[in-house]
């Protein structure tokens, strides 16, 4: 019952952890992409890793660049 | 290269009829579809694809899952609250149904809970979980529609051979390679 449980109530997650939560997903979106894509099954983890921190990498810079559009308009 | 070299290279790479399926269906396309809706990756599996069939069944379960157990059921998976989202989720297949039932079964038991003439009191996460579960679990639909449409382009391709072709649409596909 304590497992029906944890799908029913939502955890709390404070803080900087919302952040992380785009991490997992990243990483998710990176490894069906590349298992789809790539000829060789060897090559999906390092595949899946280079483009999950593209993700995470390109995702903070669109962060970063509205952050300063926002602080240089107001 | 001499002529001998290159019949032997001919003689090499010629399989017998019974080593490759060719079959070229859309029955097959069909069912590896439904297959891939049903339980991601079970497509991938029954075109002979396993190990990457088990990839996608485990991403996608645990990415769903994952977002339903940060928002919780009642919130991720709320056709009236998430609007066009449901469509996103239920492309992960029966267990976004499973999920929904659960949610509504839920909903159902906070109006009983509440007694007659009683408003019930409508469940929130007690943070933005519902925006961030939302996503996880949409994203997990979406992601399962690439897997089916990937099984539909693979299905018209040799069955086995996975470690030697390229991904559908490279022009890299080679025919005639032997099964795994």
């Amino acid at each position: 019952m304590n497992l029906l449980a944890l799908f029913e109530n939502d955890i709390p997650i404070r803080g900087f952890m919302r952040l992380g939560l785009l991490a997992p997903l990243a990483l998710s979106i990176a490894i069906t992409y590349k298992t789809i894509h790539c000829q060789r099954l060897r090559d999906i983890p390092v595949a899946s890793l280079t483009l999950c921190a593209s993700i995470l990498a390109g995702m903070m810079s669109i962060g970063v660049g509205l952050l300063l559009v926002f602080r240089l308009l107001a | 290269m001499t002529s001998w070299a290159r019949l032997a290279g001919v003689c090499m790479s010629a399989k017998p009829q019974s080593q490759t399926m060719t079959v070229d269906s859309p029955a097959r396309s069909a069912i590896a579809a439904m297959l891939a809706w049903v339980l991601p990756g079970l497509g991938h599996w029954y075109l002979g694809h396993k190990q990457r069939a088990i990839i996608f069944f485990v991403t996608t379960s645990v990415t769903f899952w994952a977002g339903v157990a940060i928002g919780g059921v009642r919130s991720t998976i709320t056709p009236r609250d998430n609007g066009p989202w449901i469509a996103a989720q239920l492309c992960v297949g029966p267990q976004s149904l499973v999920a929904l039932y659960w949610s509504e079964n839920l909903a159902e038991q906070a109006i009983r809970d509440a007694g007659p003439g009683q408003k019930p009191t409508k469940y929130r996460a007690s943070w933005p979980a519902s925006n961030i579960s939302v996503v996880y679990a949409g994203v997990a639909g979406l992601l399962n529609l690439l897997v089916i449409i990937d099984a539909l382009a693979r299905s018209n391709a040799p069955v086995g051979g996975e470690e030697a072709r390229g991904p559908p649409g490279s022009g890299q596909e080679r025919r005639g390679t032997h099964s795994t």
